[in-house]
């Protein structure tokens, strides 16, 4: 699934002045390839990535998701079936189990529970956790573990954009270069859009295209 | 959903133990309140009823001064004894319209019986001497008192200090029966004043119906008279001292012996239930008035139906004293503390609910991140907010159903303020936090 900016800018109130964020900016994303956004703090990356997970509209332009735009999307359909967004700080829900983690987004979509546990088994492997994960909260894991559960949910969610926020904030080396091992297979071996939002040069070596941001605009 | 609220409840149990305890103890306090405030409604009650108000009928006088006389029918009308039937003719404009009423009209059967007891009857008699068959001499007069119980003279009664005499065999039974028995003052049974010699009080009961025109000596028309003998089965010390005391039923037989044209002194009966104070002076104000009031002038028609050619016309003269004065004291010192009562537990309540808005709104938003990442991953906002409403609400039905659980049914609706008010605070705090834009939520989490 392709997704394609067209002219967008975002801004919003702040503390004393209105911010534009996002500043104009146009892009057209290939499914199968995976994009890495770098920038320093404060350059509008994190902005653009929530706009293109449906968090929120352009305040200009608009983002064609599928050939619609995200203006004419159910926003929480657009979030629960087309893009699925991994955030630095794994966004995990602390009360739920790995499995039940990773089976909410087939809950939402109200899948049988046996195909749910399956599909749940099947991506937790591919993220290589074992099966004694399944059973464990989040709060007993690594950040490492932790972010694998996160992508698996994100597979089992079964989007086909995948959108990552400094996914390996809070990572070591080994760990990083994991999970964005993961991602890029996501994009090459499963077709899927991948972006990612880092400031980590390694991160961003391993996509296929690096975008840079300034002042909420490509340099 | 119910399985995973509960799963959810039992992964974190503190917040929701939390919760429940706080249910459980607005639960207990409001329960307490109430059954206090029922006690004390229970023992309003019970005090308001145990309050004696007598009731006395009375004659009022003529505006020429003449005294006024109270009819037999009255005092069927309080005991029951004989029915008595009302033609209401207060709309007539002349004599003809209410003889024309009286024709047309289907009498009420009327009855202040079931509002009163101890009734107690007075009629003056004359006592005499007697000398074989034959009346001689008066011996003077008496007040002849006709009683449903001991108790309706209290002037008998222990406590104002009187003291009773039975003679063998017999109490205060006497005066729910039909015997030709009496009580007599001690004094007057020593000097054998009221005693003919063989234990017995020997009265003569006298009536003259006169008529006349202004200016012209009265011609005595009708005469009656009646004698009764009544074996003495007693003596008290108290009052006036100058009263047989006898079973109701003898004055029934005096007035029957009269052709009911008897002269009643008075009458006089506690209130059966006070509780029903209020329905017997608007039942009763149809025949007597106020004596401490200009009542307005009705006229009334009354019939007695075991003498069909009975007919009484009247314009209140006949009054009735209701003695509430103590009842009415102590009624409103108790209703200003079930008042005050009341008072505290409106503002229990209101407080609960105040609580339960700050605890309803705490506890959502401690749960801010996960409606945040519920949103995220495209969970629908019904879902969401039902998912929360419900976990927090088993918890306060939980906590009130714990805190009640001796007392819950009654308090309910007090119970259902404090729930639906929680349950409006969770409502407005998702609804706060759910439109709060999801980027900012995001944003704010980082």
């Amino acid at each position: 699934m392709s997704i394609s900016l067209k002219n967008v800018s975002y801004s919003y109130k702040g503390k004393y002045q209105t911010v534009r964020a996002v500043d104009g900016v146009s892009y057209d994303f290939e499914p199968g390839k995976c994009y890495a956004i770098v920038g320093k703090s404060g350059s509008g990356k994190t902005t653009l990535l929530s706009l293109m997970a449906g968090l929120d509209l352009p305040t200009e332009g608009e983002i064609i998701i599928g050939g619609k735009s995200t203006k004419d999307w159910n926003r929480n359909r657009l979030r629960r079936d087309a893009v699925s967004v991994i955030y630095q700080n794994y966004n995990l829900f602390p009360l739920l189990t790995v499995q039940e983690n990773i089976m909410y987004p087939l809950d939402l979509k109200k899948m049988p529970k046996k195909d749910a546990t399956a599909l749940a088994h099947e991506v937790r492997e591919r993220v290589e956790l074992s099966a004694t994960y399944d059973k464990r909260l989040p709060s007993h894991l690594s950040g490492g573990e932790q972010q694998r559960v996160a992508i698996a949910r994100t597979l089992a969610q079964g989007c086909k954009i995948i959108l990552a926020d400094e996914p390996t904030g809070n990572l070591d080396s080994t760990n990083t270069r994991n999970i964005v091992d993961i991602l890029c297979s996501l994009a090459h071996d499963d077709g899927c859009t991948v972006i990612i939002v880092t400031h980590d040069p390694s991160v961003a070596e391993q996509a296929d295209t690096v975008l840079q941001m300034k002042d909420g605009a490509w340099i | 959903m119910i399985k995973k609220t509960f799963k959810r409840l039992k992964r974190a149990p503190i917040p929701a133990i939390a919760v429940l305890l706080f249910a459980a103890v607005v639960s207990v306090i409001v329960c307490t309140l109430h059954a206090t405030n029922e006690a004390e409604l229970r023992n309003y009650e019970e005090a308001y009823r145990s309050v004696p108000v007598t009731v006395t009928v009375s004659a009022l006088a003529h505006e020429d001064g003449r005294k006024t006389v109270i009819s037999a029918w009255v005092a069927d009308l309080f005991t029951g004894r004989s029915l008595v039937e009302m033609v209401d003719v207060s709309a007539a404009k002349d004599y003809d319209e209410e003889a024309e009423l009286l024709r047309q009209t289907e009498p009420t059967q009327v009855s202040l019986a079931e509002y009163v007891k101890d009734v107690q009857l007075r009629v003056y008699s004359s006592i005499y001497r007697v000398n074989g068959k034959n009346f001689t001499s008066a011996a003077g007069t008496c007040m002849l008192v006709g009683m449903t119980s001991l108790s309706s003279d209290k002037q008998l009664l222990p406590e104002y200090g009187c003291e009773i005499k039975w003679y063998e065999g017999y109490d205060e039974s006497i005066f729910y029966g039909e015997e030709l028995v009496c009580l007599i003052p001690e004094s007057k049974a020593t000097t054998r004043y009221y005693d003919n010699g063989n234990g017995e009080a020997e009265l003569y009961f006298f009536k003259r119906l006169m008529q006349g025109v202004p200016g012209a000596p009265s011609v005595e028309v009708e005469r009656h008279e009646y004698r009764c003998t009544l074996k003495i089965v007693g003596t008290y010390t108290a009052g006036d001292e100058l009263s047989i005391y006898c079973p109701y039923s003898i004055i029934e037989q005096v007035y029957s012996g009269l052709e009911r044209t008897i002269n009643i002194d008075s009458i006089s009966a506690t209130v059966a239930d006070n509780m029903r104070l209020e329905e017997f002076r608007e039942k009763a104000s149809f025949f007597f008035t106020d004596p401490t009031q200009n009542a307005e002038v009705v006229p009334w028609g009354v019939w007695l139906s075991n003498r069909s050619d009975e007919y009484h016309h009247s314009f209140h003269n006949m009054a009735i004293d209701i003695a509430d004065e103590n009842l009415l004291d102590m009624s409103a010192i108790l209703k200003d503390s079930i008042k005050f009562n009341r008072t505290v537990t409106v503002i229990v309540v209101a407080l609960s609910v105040v609580a339960g808005f700050l605890v309803g709104f705490l506890m959502i938003r401690r749960r801010k991140r996960d409606i945040m990442l519920m949103r995220t991953v495209g969970e629908s906002p019904p879902r969401l907010y039902f998912g929360f409403v419900l976990e927090q609400m088993i918890c306060i039905i939980l906590g009130i159903t714990v805190g009640g659980a001796y007392n819950l049914w009654d308090p309910i609706d007090k119970l259902l303020i404090f729930a639906v008010g929680y349950f409006v605070a969770l409502s407005l705090a998702l609804t706060i936090f759910m439109s709060k834009k999801l980027l900012t939520n995001v944003k704010e989490d980082e």
